[in-house]
């Protein structure tokens, strides 16, 4: 088990290879995503306390790619070791039990395909993590080539650059 | 507390509408639920239900006697000790369900690996290329998919990727192809040959500054601090007093401060210094308060 940290735009773990580690995030923000072809699609975040690799303990191998949006701080186990971890560690498991619940509601609003409620859940749910992003880091997230020209409808920008709901959102 | 739990044969072991607060599982016996699907030893109960936070889908009759156990996330630790194989079938109950829901098709695995190879190639991502390249050759036994991504990384290591593609001679057609390239947003590894093409062929255009800011935050875009470098330095050299050059720097430092790397003072001291463009050394100044202040 040792701490590492990865920089914008590495990738921890490439869909299809086996997995050596799982990733617990301690700090940051990274996207699970899908590549096909040139595309690829986001399927849900990594926040604080989420798990990257945890579908190793299914056949090993990775079903995403795990692409780190914001500067992070993660914890590397082994797989043995995060059966380990998560089997006598409350809070883990409960992290465990949270991030799986929060990923397959963010994934049924992806899906769904409206930008203006996604944007708005992304938004909330990393008010709650504590999470800042700038408008590049949000488009990453959302998987977007390019933010659309009315997207400051929708939010915005601290005098530092981060993005936010608009008031009353 | 994990609980040992006997339901005999006919009573409800789980009521559909129910907001289920504990984990149950299966140690002997046959239960029914109210879809008619048989449940039995060794699985979990309404376990979807539980956490998701929802009302139970389907009540459970045991159909004979049924034997369970009954405990809470607390109970982890306990649980490890009496009876670790619950515990491991349980964290792998949940992955399983995780990526049911996720919806991602179980494919192959070299079917994964193949689709995230094209993605790197297209985007000319070398990390994520010899990622896979080191796990193609390793496990997918399709050869014609081996050799197409050694050959590849082949030829990242012997530069021909980085050939310059050609150019047509006429500085506005060159121009166009540049740009109809970055709006198609091809291969950011294309962009960048072919921009600095361009600056070679025509570095007295009036397009040049600002072909090579556009580069410039492509790469930032890409996280190629490698390439952006390059392309500021090389806007730094031909270019130091166009205003192309200066936003160059700005948008440098502010990539450089997001990622909490060093050098983004010295990009904005620099602006402040030698930029003639008075908005823009505001802009400067105001960013490095900021920043200072963070």
């Amino acid at each position: 088990m040792k701490k590492v940290f990865f920089k914008h735009g590495e990738y921890p773990i490439i869909q299809g290879q086996r997995i050596e580690s799982v990733y617990l995030q301690l700090t940051g923000l990274s996207v699970a995503t899908v590549l096909d072809g040139e595309n690829r699609e986001v399927v849900h975040l990594i926040p604080p306390n989420g798990f990257m690799g945890v579908e190793a303990l299914l056949d090993g191998w990775a079903r995403f790619t795990y692409e780190v949006v914001v500067e992070s701080e993660m914890m590397e186990l082994t797989v043995e070791e995060f059966q380990n971890v998560v089997s006598t560690k409350v809070p883990l498991f409960k992290n465990l039990m949270r991030f799986v619940k929060y990923s397959i509601i963010e994934r049924s609003i992806r899906r769904v395909g409206e930008l203006e409620n996604t944007v708005k859940v992304v938004l909330k749910f990393l008010e709650k993590w504590n999470v800042k992003i700038n408008l590049e880091e949000l488009r990453i997230i959302l998987g977007l080539k390019s933010l659309p020209g009315n997207f400051e409808e929708l939010v915005d920008l601290t005098p530092e650059g981060f993005v936010k709901l608009k008031e009353g959102e | 507390m994990v609980f040992e739990v006997t339901y005999t044969k006919g009573s409800a072991i789980i009521q559909e509408g129910n907001v289920p607060t504990a984990f149950i599982y299966l140690l002997k016996g046959v239960a029914r639920d109210s879809g008619g699907q048989l449940r039995q030893q060794g699985e979990f109960l309404a376990l979807e239900e539980l956490i998701m936070s929802t009302p139970v889908k389907r009540s459970v009759m045991a159909i004979e006697d049924v034997e369970s156990l009954t405990f809470e996330p607390e109970d982890i630790p306990v649980l490890r000790e009496k009876n670790p194989e619950v515990l491991k079938d349980l964290v792998r109950e949940m992955v399983k369900f995780w990526v049911e829901k996720l919806g991602i098709v179980c494919k192959k695995q070299e079917v994964f690996l193949k689709k995230a190879y094209d993605f790197f190639k297209s985007k000319g991502i070398v990390e994520g290329l010899v990622k896979i390249t080191q796990q193609m050759v390793e496990e997918v036994p399709d050869e014609r998919l081996v050799q197409d991504s050694l050959k590849t990384l082949e030829d990242i290591f012997s530069m021909r990727f980085d050939v310059e593609p050609e150019l047509p001679e006429d500085e506005d057609s060159a121009y166009l192809t540049i740009s109809m390239k970055i709006l198609d947003e091809a291969n950011p590894v294309e962009i960048y040959q072919m921009v600095m093409g361009y600056q070679k062929k025509f570095p007295e255009s009036s397009h040049t500054p600002d072909l090579l800011k556009t580069l410039l935050r492509n790469m930032i875009s890409i996280g190629d601090t490698a390439r952006a470098e390059g392309v500021l330095c090389c806007m730094l050299t031909e270019y130091p007093d166009n205003k192309a050059t200066f936003e160059g720097l700005m948008d440098y430092a502010r990539f450089l401060h997001n990622m909490g790397a060093h050098g983004w003072r010295e990009n904005l001291v620099r602006v402040i210094l030698s930029c003639r463009d008075e908005k823009l050394v505001e802009e400067a100044s105001m960013l490095l308060k900021e920043f200072d202040e963070q």
